[in-house]
């Protein structure tokens, strides 16, 4: 297990690596000169003026030099000053890693159990159309763009009969809003790929033998079936964490709350480039980690993957790109 | 389970219900209560926390990062100015400053401070601590933002000449430095505030304003608490004492729609950066609307000129000037709030020139310019010259919901004429890259200054992104750097201003406004100079 964890661990570094080195290459080949940019067309700047700037953040070295001595500051957790937000980015995505933290952990509460929820239901539903009705609002739910649905919400529940604030990030009701906002196409991809599950599950031998035991329809969903058809939606809920970072841009934007959403449209519109690299990481980060965190899971849940985890991992992988 | 069947076909209709519900709640706006009585003009109430939904983050409370209006909106509530500018006619009037002399070449400058002004940590407000503050912005000029350095062009020294009493001296003409002064830019602060590295002053920041700094969280929500014992307001004021505000909370919300739900569902007393398309109905619901057009130059289209075809001849661009109805623009896609252009300048500009008879809208005027540069009427309309179509690409960003659709209309109005306007939505980078490299004919832009120095964006110093060619016209912009004289100065601007339009290196449209909303129980509420929130000294809730 242990050497397992390790593999794990070197893979994620080259992971991040990679992340660096290929939105290194991007944004220096991205149009324009930052300190142009951050000056605009207008202001009566000297080149002399331009110049204190950019060698301020830098900005006057070598490509290669500014790439390696970036890397070797980065592995010591030195991201570099950020541009527009005037403070080093580590404390600029620290300071927004807490809300969108507690946001996107809401929508997954929210979002997973409403999916599985969702999934059981249409499964046991007696009636074919019932079962059909049920099955239309996962897609509804992936399809329906956040922007829409959060003002849809916004207008009823907050201007509208004024039961949660519209904005902010003060206590549980402001949470509300935007965690169901985000946790709709959450719950959407969930159910369905769940619902799957439980449809293949409901076909085999042992739920008829589970059946045949006495248990009720439901008894057997619940005890058999989803434990076998949980896997593949686990998987996605992995998947679903970097999922819920892109839509925290949208959410925070339309329920005006601060996180990694807002900082990533302020960094990638001003061209702040230390801090796109900076939320580029963090984001590779937090994506390795979970589904890290995933596949230890896998055991937990079916004894038979923890024989062959190195292969099972790696086929996962390929299915997640 | 024929129980749980049964049960299945309710929970469908409540799921129904609910989106029917949802749905319906869709159609009608609410515009319910909102209370219509009128604004009781009874006396001043103390008390009470003002609430301010902003478009964008501040991104930092210190004056000397940023100088867009959200953060001008804010920082200007903590810190004083050595002058004043009167919004009434755009003069300097007395502020921390109580007098002072400007040299006649606009090179040396010195202010006689006030005795009486403390900063809010106690700390009196001295020559050494105004000296402290222009050499502090000299030594971080690479972290100080560029404008504002910019203002500060040719600065050799602050000298000390009693406690009261400093000397700024330039090496170079000057002459807008005293406006500059005036704005939070140059705001004074205290040393406390100047001992800290400037990344440090993103969240704290001391200064002699009447609201005090409470706390600044990023992207959510800035928080201002009354300054006791303010007794130094510019005399425009109507309350030169403390304010009568307890606190003002400025928040952060960016959607548009979502800023005036806010404010008709009582979640905030004000908003910011109120959508053309909004103003009517909050009008009409009760809300009291503030509005002032920016001092600057107005919104059109810049031509870039000189190294490109067909605009590098003066005749097709001043026949755009009238092909365009600014009044049309105005009426169609912005609110009554919005003036027509009159020239390069808006109204509320110092030094402002009328010249809108020379860009009336005159399609037959415009026609004849351009079958004079030879431009003919093609096959489909659009007119031709040497089997070149007289076609134009306006670049544009989407800072400003009214750009696209405004873009849209003059573009149906250029149609009229024979012009082609081609629209291109794009990313500021894209926008500089496209000056540089002469790929665009026209840029749509305006910039906000109450100065006249603003026309020095016309220059063809470096950068030049416009590729401006016209020695006549730098020889002015240059000449009124070294006026000291305020009078002499402002028939140069004139001046500047007619050369400007006869050289058409402007197609004016109409003029950026900066509008406002409040709630009915708002009292006081007013825009600067500078067409910014000013100091909320003035303001108070009623009931």
């Amino acid at each position: 297990m242990a050497r397992y964890v390790l593999a794990r661990l070197t893979q994620a570094a080259f992971v991040l690596w990679a992340a660096y080195t290929v939105s290194f290459v991007v944004l220096f080949a991205l149009p324009g000169d930052p300190v142009a940019l951050m000056v605009g067309p207008d202001a009566n700047v000297t080149e002399e003026q331009m110049a204190a700037i950019r060698s301020q953040y830098g900005l006057d070295r070598p490509l290669a030099v500014q790439y390696l001595a970036g890397l070797a500051e980065a592995t010591r957790g030195d991201l570099g000053d950020s541009m527009q937000a005037r403070q080093p980015v580590t404390t600029a995505i620290a300071e927004s890693f807490g809300p969108t933290a507690k946001l996107a952990g809401a929508a997954l509460v929210v979002g997973t159990a409403a999916g599985v929820l969702l999934a059981l239901l249409a499964m046991l539903a007696p009636r074919p159309w019932q079962r059909t009705a049920l099955l239309t609002l996962p897609p509804l739910g992936v399809a329906v763009p956040s922007f829409l649905l959060g003002l849809l919400l916004l207008h009823l529940l907050s201007f509208r009969w004024q039961l949660f604030p519209a904005s902010g990030d003060d206590g549980w009701r402001s949470l509300v809003l935007p965690a169901l906002t985000m946790a709709a196409p959450a719950a959407g991809v969930i159910a369905q790929v769940l619902a799957a599950g439980l449809r293949q599950a409901g076909r085999e031998d042992y739920m008829v033998t589970a059946r045949a035991k006495g248990n009720s329809r439901p008894r057997a969903y619940a005890r058999h079936a989803l434990r076998n058809a949980a896997l593949p939606a686990l998987t996605m809920t992995g998947l679903l964490v970097g999922g819920l970072l892109a839509g925290s841009v949208v959410v925070e934007t339309v329920f005006a709350r601060p996180g990694l959403g807002r900082l990533t449209t302020m960094a990638v519109s001003a061209q702040d480039l230390a801090l796109v690299q900076g939320l580029v990481l963090v984001g590779a980060a937090l994506f390795v980690l979970v589904n890290l965190a995933v596949d230890l899971l896998y055991p937990l849940l079916d004894p038979r993957v923890a024989t062959a985890p190195r292969r099972r991992a790696g086929v996962r992988q390929i299915t997640a790109l | 389970m024929s129980i749980r069947s049964r049960r299945f076909p309710r929970l469908l209709v409540a799921a129904a219900a609910l989106t029917a519900l949802v749905l319906a709640g869709c159609g009608d706006d609410a515009s319910d209560d909102a209370g219509s009585e009128p604004a009781d003009v009874a006396s001043p109430r103390p008390g009470g926390t003002l609430t301010v939904a902003l478009q964008t983050d501040p991104l930092s409370v210190d004056p000397r990062a940023y100088t867009f209006g959200a953060a001008v909106y804010v920082t200007r509530q903590v810190v004083d100015s050595l002058v004043a500018q009167d919004p009434a006619d755009g003069s300097l009037v007395p502020w921390l400053a109580e007098s002072w002399q400007v040299s006649p070449d606009a090179t040396t400058f010195t202010f006689h401070l006030r005795d009486d002004v403390t900063f809010s940590d106690g700390t009196p407000l001295t020559a050494e601590v105004v000296k402290a503050n222009f050499d502090d912005l000299t030594a971080n000029q690479a972290t100080v933002n560029p404008v504002i350095v910019s203002q500060l062009a040719g600065f050799e020294a602050a000298t000390v000449t009693d406690e009261h009493t400093v000397e700024f001296t330039f090496t170079e003409h000057n002459a807008a430095f005293l406006q500059a002064t005036s704005e939070p830019g140059l705001g004074i602060l205290a040393p406390a505030t100047l001992a800290l590295p400037v990344q440090e002053r993103t969240a704290d920041v001391v200064g002699t304003g009447p609201f005090v700094l409470e706390s600044y969280e990023k992207d959510a929500e800035v928080s201002l608490g009354r300054r006791d014992g303010y007794a130094w307001a510019p005399p425009f004021r109507e309350n030169t004492g403390a304010a009568y505000l307890d606190q003002i909370v400025f928040t952060v919300v960016p959607e548009s729609a979502v800023r005036s739900g806010s404010l008709e569902s009582d979640q905030v007393l004000a908003i910011a950066d109120v959508p053309a398309q909004d103003v009517a109905a909050l009008r009409d619901g009760g809300y009291a609307i503030v509005d002032r057009p920016n001092p600057g130059v107005v919104y059109g289209l810049l031509p870039v000129s000189t190294p490109r075809q067909p605009l590098d001849d003066v005749d097709v661009r001043r026949a755009l000037s009238h092909a365009i109805d600014g009044t049309l623009v105005r009426d169609t896609v912005l609110s009554p709030e919005f003036a027509p252009a009159t020239g390069v300048l808006s109204t509320t500009t110092p030094g402002y020139v009328d010249l809108g008879d020379e860009i009336a809208f005159d399609p037959d005027t415009a026609r004849e310019l351009l079958d004079g540069a030879g431009w003919r009427e093609g096959a489909d309309g659009t007119r031709e010259r040497d089997g070149q179509r007289l076609r134009l690409v306006a670049a544009f960003l989407d800072d400003f919901s009214a750009n696209q659709p405004a873009l849209e209309l003059i573009a149906a109005q250029l149609a009229d004429v024979g012009v082609e306007l081609e629209l291109a939505k794009q990313a500021p980078a894209d926008l500089l890259a496209g000056l540089e490299n002469v790929t665009t004919d026209l840029l749509w832009n305006s910039v906000t200054r109450a100065e006249g120095d603003i026309l020095r964006s016309f220059s063809s110093a470096p950068p030049n992104y416009y590729h401006y060619d016209d020695p006549e016209l730098d020889a002015l912009l240059t000449e009124q750097r070294g006026i000291g004289d305020p009078g002499r100065r402002a028939d140069l601007h004139a001046e500047i201003q007619r050369r400007i339009i006869d050289q058409a290196l402007i197609v004016p449209v109409f003029e950026q406004t900066a509008v406002l909303a409040t709630s009915a129980s708002v009292h006081g509420l007013a825009l600067g100079a500078n067409s910014r929130l000013d100091q909320l000294g003035d303001v108070w809730l009623s009931e």
